[in-house]
């Protein structure tokens, strides 16, 4: 896998831990946010290839920032991960834009798969 | 009919045209009336094979797809239709669905997946919004060849324009001669129209130019020549 700079949005301690933990023996650089908010302006300050966005946060909806990424950031990957996962929200999510979606919980595997397999489009991204 | 899809339809040169590929005939049947009954072209096909012999055969709008079907596997079909056809918007029906599964199709460029049973209303809806979606792209991609093409115009005048000059201003012989692209600045040209005036490519200009006077070569032939000394 490349070493892929990853942000990872999620308000759920452990999950960032974890993806951190298993992304970083990958040769990714990670950080993480617990919120909505400091997701976004981290996406904004920040130069990340790939982002794994939790669907729940306790502020935004993880739809709503996927979009303004497509918008403002139209080149970031973005991996949707979620809790409460059915077709018409996986649907959703990738015609808003998703590169993947991980229906929690995931397996290692399954998250440095999906990591692996995002295409990033340099070009758009900040 | 819905508003929204009688404006679809509108924009439509002739009715949409609409392959369901379905091996229950009760759904099969059931989707052809509704859809023919807002004035698209259906036909049916009940098993992947007929499906593919009908692409074979007729241009599709698009494809309303289940996914297990008695001899193919669905999604395979989709598979080969949005790698030979990938102007086809396809949508998937199905009774066995998955997140995961419907975050596969949506991978490969499926417009939208549906589980089963799914309402009128819903299906109209996955219509209108498919063949909208395939309208636009259809209008960008014919505006997109409509503005290279007059790009390459633009290009054209530019190019005879420039060699037009070389053979009435002494100055802008010497010019281009001596600091080559630099004195095509003026001009509404590409680096690789610039390069090949400027490099005398005789190649270039012929095939995106066309054929030119002798006048208007005079500059390329004392460019090359210079080049052979």
């Amino acid at each position: 896998m490349k070493p892929w700079r990853v942000l990872v949005i999620d308000d759920e301690q452990v999950i960032c831990n974890a993806c951190q933990l298993i992304l970083s023996e990958q040769g990714c650089k990670v950080e993480h946010r617990l919120t909505g908010t400091a997701g976004l302006i981290a996406i904004e300050q920040g130069d990340f290839d790939i982002v794994l966005l939790d669907l729940k946060l306790p502020d935004i909806d993880g739809m709503e920032i996927l979009k303004s990424v497509r918008k403002e950031k139209p080149g970031l990957g973005v991996i949707l991960m979620t809790g409460y996962s059915n077709i018409s929200i996986a649907v959703e999510a990738m015609k808003h834009g998703a590169n993947d979606y991980l229906a929690k919980p995931f397996s290692e595997d399954e998250l440095v798969a999906a990591v692996g397999h995002v295409s990033v489009n340099s070009a758009g991204r900040k | 009919m819905t508003i929204s899809h009688t404006h679809a339809n509108a924009n439509y040169p002739a009715s949409p045209t609409i392959l369901v590929m379905e091996d229950d005939l009760s759904v099969a049947k059931g989707l052809e009336m509704v859809l023919t009954e807002d004035g698209y072209a259906v036909d049916l096909a009940d098993t992947g094979e007929l499906a593919l012999k009908a692409f074979r055969e007729k241009r599709f709008d698009l494809l309303v797809a289940d996914l297990r079907l008695p001899d193919i596997d669905g999604m395979e079909i989709v598979r080969q239709v949005k790698e030979n056809k990938p102007e086809t918007e396809v949508i998937v029906i199905t009774g066995y669905g998955t997140p995961s599964l419907a975050v596969d199709a949506m991978k490969i460029g499926v417009h939208d997946f549906i589980p089963k049973p799914f309402t009128e209303d819903q299906i109209k809806a996955a219509v209108d919004e498919a063949l909208k979606e395939s309208l636009q792209k259809t209008a960008k991609a014919a505006l997109k060849k409509a503005e290279t093409q007059e790009e390459k115009l633009i290009q054209k005048r530019e190019v005879i324009q420039a060699l037009n000059r070389t053979s009435d201003d002494a100055d802008f012989w010497r010019d281009l001669m001596e600091n080559g692209s630099m004195a095509l600045d003026d001009y509404h040209l590409s680096n690789e129209a610039k390069a090949a005036i400027a490099s005398g490519d005789l190649k270039w200009i012929n095939e995106n130019v066309g054929e030119l006077t002798q006048k208007q070569l005079m500059f390329i032939y004392k460019r090359l020549e210079r080049e052979a000394w």
